[in-house]
């Protein structure tokens, strides 16, 4: 179990090489200088800035003092634009937490709604629960988060005044948390609609199986047989679901937290490469890969312990 | 094997659940300011009426005394929170690297400075005077090269230290050191006046013995420039936001162990504030909360206690907020002032600036580009009082916005002399048939039957509808059968990156949008975007003659003389409308939507100071 955990973290950290090595690349051959900005800046200035940054020079020598930074000093560079002389880890550091706690508290309360309303669905299958609940799954799914963000800062947010328009970054305590509702309500709904949708096929299909007769046959009544061996059985592939959808969540976010103006990494991505960041360009790539790269860790581990047979790796 | 998946279980939750604990962090807060709607302010836009009684608003007829909770005179902790919201981020607030000129805003209210533009005495044009400074500049030599500053006695920081002429000296060292590599250096080096071998030393070519920024006393410093200069030169030069002092202590704190850079300015623990007001909580891209300094020197102008701003992207999350009277002010874009558009509280700001067509008249794909009768062709063809009405802004056919002042004396526009009107056209210069029959003699003289050009554009509005007007006008005006033009929409920084590299990939663009933001009180300055040697071009017109007026207007000896400036600004002017160098349009305006519960004190809005929100006053 040891040597595969460490296999896939061998090759975690390989793919991530070669995506922050393919970023780098990327965002520096964009068109356009960091520093021809269009403001008052004399030549002499620029020419300065990008010496001292080494922009003047080939971008092949540019990824070796970026490596060099890294390896050797484990420095990835300052922001040059949105927050400048700033270590762009810094700037992360600040941003990380708060998308983090919405992301993951969207996606909790996500999990025991999405899974009663699956289990519902499924054990009335083809009544108008059931049709209900998939009602509700195709307009979770099918409507962006952005546009029940928007609809929720209108109506609760504006118009019913039940919650603050925007997060309020500087209240403490309760205030605080009543301003992360509605983008986490926001975020919920995909989740919740996938769970849903997942749990009751996966229900469904276990309780027309052969052990469910085997179960009640043996005197066990519709619940007893429906949550100790139906529910159970389906509940291990839906494990598998649940953490990758962390990262469909985390993308989310990205508009989610613009609406409701939520300091977190949603917008800045989109802002450093506006604004020709490149180092907080590529902070930032590697944070959402390496979230990426972390899930399907997690998914090939617990595939791991599940199923022996898949760390086995096809050996014999 | 179920051990090990149940410790598995549980170490994957407690992961989870630490790093949502993890999100908790902390952030000081400020107390909301409750809504009252009292009153409007007087301005040049329609005024309201008070709300109860009737009252005619405006600074000139205020509430008695005993209604007004600001009482007579701004008392040292001022009164009320004026509540901004911004689509714009700070960055930093180090007067040296700041970014943009929202940044440069909020480093000004927090920082000295040795001149700047207050509110003149009845509130309705700018003054420009000292801040740190005791004293207008006092010329040392006869050529006006050698200017002395004196510091006034009894500023401090934030903190109660002095804040006095060392402080400046040690600024100015820092924005040119060589090894900082400073992002302000031009700035403050060469613009308005140039310093003394200060460029020199900043590139490594001199030392600082030979820099042309001297410290004589802890109240006196001097400044020896390249050309001779008045003191209005000198101090506008100074006035720019690049010249704000930094304190040492904390500049020298926040510095690397290489020198090469600084955190100065990025964060709480990095800033010391001296301005008009204190910083007193910041959270980085979320929200800055400022108080008014009870040791400014000029506290006596500032009502407020003070100022909140949060960043809030969303312009419908900005409405809301407005409406729902959490924010005091808010920009209207084109779709919402729609809405608003008969509203009395919406205030009408200048931009100082004109939207304009780029022309890249180097592009080897299109040479008709460079040929000056087409260009000529689109100008005339350019319906600009319809574009106008569509965003609601003023149509120009001219460069010179109608806010500049080219006598500052006598507070006369250029626009409204005989000079400026001469650069006008009948009909905003819009005439179609002028236009066809200089669009048929370029086809002719290029041997051509047909032209189709594209136009990159912002993919936002106003640029999207000014673009697809012009596409089917201009269609229309010239010949759909010999005329085509295309448009291709980009993101703003793209475009402007684009646009910038036409020296080295002259095919980049071939029509674009362009609009500066000029000195509205130095239009001769204004000009500096055309020169051959201006960093940023956005289209490659070099001309040495132009420079050479250009030169002569902002250095010549005899540009002080009556009329010369006036002669050299038109003449600038002219060689740029003439051969359409570029295509005025629109001159900007924006729009504002101001809250009741706020009194602006300006009584109009006024070149440099604007509606001068610091020196609002809540009236609740």
């Amino acid at each position: 179990m040891f040597r595969y955990i460490l296999n896939r973290i061998v090759a975690m950290v390989i793919t991530l090489f070669i995506i922050v090595s393919i970023a780098f690349m990327v965002v520096r051959l964009m068109p356009g200088s960091v520093y021809e900005m269009g403001g008052d800046l004399s030549q002499t200035v620029i020419d300065a800035l990008n010496a001292k940054y080494h922009f003047d020079e080939p971008i092949i020598k540019q990824y070796g003092y970026f490596l060099q930074n890294i390896f050797l000093h484990w420095d990835w560079g300052t922001s040059a634009k949105m927050r400048p002389n700033v270590p762009v880890f810094e700037i992360l550091k600040d941003r990380i937490p708060i998308t983090l706690q919405i992301n993951l508290i969207s996606l909790f309360a996500a999990l025991p709604v999405g899974m009663a309303a699956g289990i519902l669905a499924a054990i009335r299958k083809n009544t108008i629960v059931d049709h209900l609940v998939s009602l509700m799954v195709v307009l979770f799914i099918s409507i962006p988060s952005f546009v029940f963000a928007a609809g929720l800062q209108y109506f609760l947010g504006f118009k019913s005044g039940a919650f603050p328009i925007i997060y309020n970054v500087s209240a403490k305590g309760l205030l605080r948390w009543q301003s992360m509702f509605m983008p986490i309500l926001a975020l919920s709904f995909d989740p919740i609609a996938r769970v849903a949708r997942y749990l009751r096929a996966e229900l469904a299909e276990t309780m027309n199986s052969e052990f469910m007769l085997l179960a009640k046959t043996k005197g066990l009544t519709y619940a007893q047989s429906t949550i100790r061996h139906g529910l159970r059985n389906s509940m291990v592939p839906l494990m598998n679901i649940i953490i990758p959808m962390f990262a469909n969540v985390l993308g989310g976010s990205l508009v989610v937290e613009s609406i409701f103006s939520v300091p977190g990494m949603g917008g800045l991505m989109v802002d450093s490469i506006n604004a020709s960041d490149h180092m907080l360009t590529v902070a930032i790539l590697m944070f959402y890969s390496l979230i990426s790269l972390i899930t399907v860790l997690i998914v090939d581990i617990s595939y791991g312990i599940v199923d022996p047979r898949v760390r086995m790796g096809g050996e014999k | 094997m179920r051990k090990t998946r149940k410790t598995m279980l549980m170490l994957l939750s407690a992961a989870m659940m630490a790093g949502a604990l993890n999100g908790c962090s902390s952030s000081s807060s400020k107390p909301e300011e409750s809504i009252e709607f009292t009153e409007a302010p007087s301005t040049e836009a329609p005024t309201t009426s008070a709300a109860a009684g009737g009252e005619t608003a405006g600074t000139e007829d205020q509430a008695p005394a005993s209604t007004d909770p600001n009482g007579d005179k701004p008392t040292d902790e001022g009164y009320g929170i004026l509540r901004e919201a911004s689509v714009n981020k700070i960055g930093s607030l180090n007067p040296l690297t700041y970014i943009n000129s929202y940044s440069s805003d909020q480093i000004k209210r927090s920082s000295m400075i040795l001149y700047t533009y207050f509110p003149n005495e009845d509130y309705t044009f700018c003054d420009l005077s000292g801040e740190l400074a005791e004293e207008d500049p006092i010329q040392v030599d006869d050529e006006g090269k050698v200017w002395q500053i004196k510091i006034r006695d009894g500023i401090v920081w934030e903190n109660g230290d002095d804040l006095d002429a060392n402080d400046v000296y040690y600024t100015w060292q820092m924005i040119l050191d060589p090894k900082l590599a400073n992002l302000r250096a031009s700035n403050f080096a060469k613009d308005v006046i140039e310093i003394e071998n200060a460029m020199n030393y900043f590139e490594g070519k001199c030392g600082w013995e030979e820099v042309g920024l001297k410290l004589i006393d802890d109240n006196t410093v001097e400044i020896h420039t390249v050309s001779g200069h008045d003191a209005r030169e000198v101090m506008t030069h100074l006035a720019h936001p690049a010249n704000c002092i930094v304190n040492e202590e904390y500049y020298e704190k926040g510095m690397n162990a290489d020198r090469t850079e600084t955190l100065y300015g990025t964060s709480l623990e990095y800033w010391i504030s001296s301005g008009p007001f204190l910083v007193e909580s910041w959270t980085n891209d979320a929200e800055i909360t400022f108080k008014k300094n009870p040791d400014y020197v000029f506290k006596d102008k500032i009502w407020l206690a003070g100022i909140n701003i949060k960043v809030v992207e969303d312009s419908g999350t900005q409405m809301q907020l407005f409406d729902n009277g959490e924010i005091d002010y808010v920009k209207l874009n084109a779709e919402t002032f729609l809405q608003y558009e008969e509203d009395p509280r919406v205030l009408f700001s200048p931009a100082n600036s004109v939207r304009h067509i780029t022309i890249n008249t180097i592009n080897p794909n299109q040479p008709i580009l460079a040929n000056e009768k087409f260009r000529q062709a689109l100008f005339y063809a350019t319906d600009r009082e319809t574009i106008a009405k569509m965003i609601k802004e003023d149509p120009a056919d001219y460069i010179v916005p109608t806010t500049h002042i080219i006598d500052l004396d006598n507070g006369v526009r250029f626009r409204d002399t005989d000079e400026g009107k001469a650069n006008t056209h009948d009909n905003y210069g819009y005439d179609p048939e002028k236009a066809k029959q200089l669009f048929e003699e370029a086809l002719a003289e290029e041997g051509i039957d047909k032209v189709s050009t594209t136009m990159i554009y912002n993919d936002a509005a106003p640029q999207i509808v000014m673009s697809e007007f012009l596409q089917q006008s201009w269609q229309q005006a010239l010949g759909a059968d010999k005329f085509e033009l295309k448009l291709q929409a980009m993101p703003s920084s793209q475009r402007g990156d684009l646009m910038r590299s036409w020296a080295t990939k002259p095919d980049c663009y071939e029509i674009s949008w362009g609009g500066w933001i000029s000195t509205d009180l130095m239009p001769w300055n204004a000009f500096k975007y055309w020169t051959t040697y201006y960093s940023a071009k956005n289209e490659p017109y070099l001309s040495e003659e132009f420079d050479e007026v250009f030169d002569a207007a902002n250095f010549g000896e005899d540009r002080f003389e009556d009329g010369v400036r006036l002669q050299e600004v038109a003449q600038m002017e002219q060689m740029l409308i003439e051969p359409a160098v570029i295509i005025p349009v629109t001159e900007s305006l924006d729009k504002y939507l101001k809250a009741d519960r706020v009194e602006l004190t300006m009584k109009n809005w006024a070149n440099r100071v604007e509606w001068g929100w610091n020196y609002a006053k809540i009236t609740e």
